[in-house]
């Protein structure tokens, strides 16, 4: 605890973001799941997934993605989507597509499950099984359409980066096509293995200044039929993300082995240990727990961000990035102007040459 | 395209959900939640794709005995608000 009047007033979170499973059938370079995957063996099992649901309803949270890895891996979706629902709560899947058979679809269509959210990783089959290190689009797409047929709401999500973010008109007019309800146009966040792939993954500024046209132009166009969100690359950008809205405000993620986690990415912060559900009850953990109140608020920043006026609109960023970056989480967020640790990320995007290759997650 | 008029209802991937935190009523959507305020909540509940605006106008009007006009412009200004987030439609 760190005393300050800000950090006492502990809000209620609205998001719980289950990832049921590291394993995934595909093995993108961009991939934001740690270096070190969660193995099969210690996942947590279907019954505490069913006990976290429970206690997360009870404080407050209304939202439930199913994540991973690829959830549908998980041998207990099916009943958890059922506990979700039974708690109320609006469930999203969040997948790669690859596994969900019309079958699949039904079912959990008759488990409750609410919408679903297919990756894709380009506008054509050449380039997308490059990305995503097995042939995987046709398939893909006919789920997505399969998804849309069955009744589901549709979001699609693409990850961007230097080797596709070029292809961003043929991309959106790709998903037009399937009928999606939301595009997510997601520049990568370079955490976990995509870190490793920076050099290879990161966009010129010429590419993001052409993307950021197109996009906002197909938002207007589309306007009322397909929502488009684009995901800005914070490394360009001078000033740092929002994070979450703030550590401990918002969500929470629990991660396939049951650890809480104020962020996705959170595990890779060195020195932090992070509360496990099969230890500790959610409530306490997000209300009580050190890690969760570590950030909390404003009352822990830093200069520059302790005397700026922005700190209630961005927090000081992301704290794995000041971890990636800096090296402290506990610094400014590297991607503000104001950052003493700036140079470092210019360092970065100036060394990113496209002459690197990527290492595929395998 | 956002004309209020005709019968409203929620869009088929919204639901009405009682907030056990705060007692209060939200919409959950796929991208989120919004806080409806009580007079909110008397107009969604009525948004059932049966009612016309002028019937849900009416009946508020009715319940509450206020004025029809005033009535009026609170729920043309909450739909229109939730039809452009693309919460609700009109049949």
């Amino acid at each position: 605890m760190n005393g300050t009047a800000e950090a006492m007033v502990v809000p209620r979170p609205y998001g719980l973001l289950a990832e049921l499973t590291h394993r995934c059938p595909l093995h993108c370079p961009y991939c934001s799941n740690p270096v070190e995957l969660v193995r099969r063996e210690t996942e947590l099992p279907t019954e505490d997934w069913v006990r976290v649901l429970r206690q997360a309803a009870a404080i407050g949270v209304v939202q439930v993605g199913f994540s991973g890895g690829e959830p549908l891996l998980h041998p207990g979706l099916g009943r958890l989507i059922r506990a979700a629902r039974a708690e109320g709560l609006y469930t999203n899947l969040i997948t790669s597509g690859v596994g969900l058979t019309e079958t699949r679809i039904s079912e959990l269509r008759d488990d409750g499950l609410d919408t679903v959210q297919i990756s894709l990783q380009a506008d054509a089959a050449e380039m997308a099984d490059i990305i995503a290190g097995t042939p995987s689009h046709e398939l893909k797409l006919a789920t997505a359409r399969a998804v849309v047929a069955a009744g589901f709401p549709l979001g699609v999500n693409v990850v961007l980066h230097r080797r596709n973010i070029d292809r961003l008109p043929g991309i959106i007019a790709m998903v037009e096509s399937l009928g999606a309800m939301r595009l997510e146009l997601a520049n990568t966040q370079f955490y976990g293995w995509a870190f490793r792939n920076r050099a290879a993954l990161i966009p010129t500024r010429e590419q993001v200044l052409r993307a950021e046209t197109v996009a906002a132009r197909e938002a207007e166009r589309l306007r009322g039929r397909m929502q488009i969100v684009y995901v800005l690359p914070d490394y360009h950008e001078r000033r740092p993300k929002p994070c979450l809205h703030g550590w401990g405000a918002r969500s929470m993620t629990v991660n396939p082995r049951g650890d809480v986690l104020p962020c996705q990415a959170a595990n890779a912060i060195p020195g932090m240990t992070f509360e496990n559900v099969r230890d500790h009850g959610l409530e306490w953990i997000w209300r009580e727990s050190e890690s969760f109140n570590r950030f909390r608020g404003t009352g822990w920043l830093p200069e520059p961000c302790r005397s700026c006026p922005d700190r209630a609109v961005d927090f000081g960023g992301c704290r794995c990035q000041a971890a990636l970056i800096a090296g402290d989480a506990a610094v400014t967020d590297p991607v503000c102007e104001f950052s003493p640790h700036r140079s470092l990320l210019d360092g970065m995007l100036a060394g990113a040459s496209g002459e690197d290759d990527w290492i595929y997650r395998r | 395209m956002n004309e209020i008029s005709g019968r409203p209802g929620l869009a088929p991937h919204v639901r009405r959900h009682p907030d056990r935190a705060t007692g209060g009523v939200l919409l959950l959507h796929p991208e989120g939640a919004i806080e409806l305020s009580d007079t909110a909540d008397a107009i969604v509940r009525l948004c059932d794709g049966n009612h016309t605006v002028e019937a849900i106008v009416a009946e508020l009007a009715d319940e509450y005995d206020a004025p029809v006009e005033r009535i009026r412009e609170d729920v043309a200004a909450c739909l229109g608000e939730l039809a452009k987030a693309g919460l609700i439609r009109f049949a």
